[in-house]
């Protein structure tokens, strides 16, 4: 536990990272406070939908059901929140959680997912390369395709890291993990992420010039 | 403290390095296939969902639902009244007597919440690489308290307090600054909101928070009626991002400030582009609404 500010005790943040100011909300939240309720939700509920709109992908009809979902197990939660990290960090953690747990069921039932349409037509008139573009498209839902083959510690490990954009420090604390684990995870998920890649019909084409 | 290889792309996605820190990540970019790869990608998704945790209309539709979910109050309710049940007797004793003992000390604790709520907001745009007015940092910069009414002034210096308070330990990156904008702008604190708006502004110019923020400083002058200058920054969010994730919220904006100013087909115009471009956003049955009510009255 550190000392903030004016000498305000602080729950618990990243070496070097920001107070968490939602941690005071929570004991009035478990209390059934309704205005600490709104005061969390409000502040939490668009990291969750950042969350949900990476992994699923921006057009999934389902991101704000998702992020609805991680909300209320948030709150359902709060009453096992230690203190040991903060509690926007213990929310993105159920956020990626609920969303991959999504992915994975879409996979098993291979329900229809609603994506764009991709207009070639459309492309030539703007005097794009419609070949270019669809292969653009294509690129990130492949990506996800790939990481839903990972082992699911893995998966979370490169999804906060590439996917939402987090340091190796920041994994640690939302994932609950020892720096050097999470770095070796993230290491072991690079490269099985490349094997897989290399497979691909879409990823293998890739190439990112220096 | 030196910033690791594997977290050079990260920081960089979010326009956080410094100029050497940038060299060390160009020579491992042209040196490194695997680097280039998870970097290209990781630039791919911000490029797709540019959108930034700030509360926009799909946040506060899934705020309301939930909030008007009757069974996450009562569940929450339930298990602090079950919670409270099994405490023994002596608990309850101790804690009436410090409920006794803090009531002696409610006015005290009361301005030192008022500070700590003040602190909060001021800890996110404390950068110690700022350099303020008469020597201090921008964290020791008094919070302006209350409702403003009128046009905020944007480019006013922030007062300073006759007390010094400390300084937040490590910089606020763009996205707690416009995180905590926002919540300023929500709790009534505008010119706390315009403060931490132009410390982003000033220190991330590149970033997608400082395009973002055009929406906010749109939203904040409107609510304090300066509707021209709303106007302008929704148009300067437009012009900088034309198709960026907020364009729902800079049109809709747009139009809110151009009805205001009497500009009304203008408006319209705004409201149509929003319902071709985006039929499906939150925005688009209230634009339909302005638009038949708008067409209804016409002679």
């Amino acid at each position: 536990v550190g000392q903030i500010g004016l000498g305000l005790p602080r729950i618990s943040m990243l070496p070097g990272g920001p107070a968490d100011d939602l941690a005071s909300l929570v004991p009035r939240v478990t209390a059934g406070d309704a205005g600490a309720l709104r005061s969390l939700l409000s502040e939490l509920v668009p990291h969750l939908l950042r969350v949900s709109r990476r992994v699923l992908g921006s057009d999934h009809p389902f991101v704000e059901d998702v992020a609805h979902d991680a909300a209320y197990t948030v709150v359902g939660q709060l009453a096992q929140y230690r203190g040991e990290g903060t509690v926007l960090n213990f929310a993105r953690r159920i956020a990626v959680n609920t969303a991959m747990n999504m992915r994975r069921r879409d996979r098993a039932q291979k329900r229809a997912r609603v994506r764009e349409v991709v207009d070639t037509d459309a492309f030539e008139a703007q005097g794009l390369d419609p070949e270019a573009t669809l292969a653009q498209t294509a690129v990130l839902p492949a990506v996800r395709e790939v990481l839903d083959e990972l082992p699911e510690v893995l998966a979370e490990t490169l999804v906060l890291n590439l996917l939402l954009g987090h340091t190796v420090v920041e994994i640690a604390e939302i994932a609950g993990a020892p720096l050097e684990t999470v770095r070796s995870r993230l290491r072991l998920a690079k490269e099985r992420f490349k094997s897989r890649a290399e497979k691909h019909p879409v990823l293998r084409e890739l190439r990112f010039e220096p | 403290m030196k910033v690791a290889l594997e977290d050079l792309s990260a920081l960089s996605r979010r326009d956080e390095l410094s100029e050497p820190e940038r060299q060390r990540l160009d020579v491992l970019l042209q040196s490194s296939a695997d680097a280039r790869l998870f970097h290209g990608l990781g630039r791919r998704f911000d490029a797709e969902d540019p959108s930034l945790p700030i509360a926009d209309a799909a946040s506060e539709a899934v705020v309301d639902a939930l909030l008007n979910d009757p069974r996450l109050l009562s569940d929450l309710q339930r298990r602090g009244s079950a919670k409270r049940r099994t405490l023994p007797r002596s608990t309850w004793l101790i804690a009436a007597a410090a409920l006794f003992v803090a009531s002696l000390a409610g006015a005290v604790i009361g301005v030192q919440r008022l500070r700590s709520e003040r602190a909060s907001i001021r800890a996110a745009a404390a950068l110690p690489s700022v350099s303020a007015p008469a020597g201090r940092a921008v964290g020791q910069a008094v919070l302006p308290a209350g409702p403003v009414s009128g046009p905020i002034q944007e480019h006013a210096a922030p007062e300073l307090s006759a007390e010094p308070l400390p300084t937040h330990p490590t910089p606020a990156s763009a996205a707690e600054l416009l995180s905590a904008a926002g919540r300023a702008r929500r709790i009534g604190q505008p010119k706390q909101a315009l403060e931490l708006l132009q410390t982003l502004r000033s220190h991330y110019p590149n970033s997608p928070e400082a395009s973002a923020s055009e929406i906010t400083l749109g939203k904040l002058q409107l609510e304090t009626g300066a509707v021209a200058v709303a106007l302008g920054h929704f148009d300067a969010y437009l012009q900088r991002s034309p198709s960026g994730a907020l364009t729902p919220e800079a049109l809709w904006g747009r139009a809110q400030a151009l009805t205001q100013l009497g500009r009304s087909s203008e408006a319209q115009q705004s409201l149509s582009q929003l319902l071709q471009r985006y039929p499906a956003s939150p925005y688009a049955s209230a634009a339909r609404a302005k638009l038949g009510s708008a067409a209804a009255g016409r002679p």
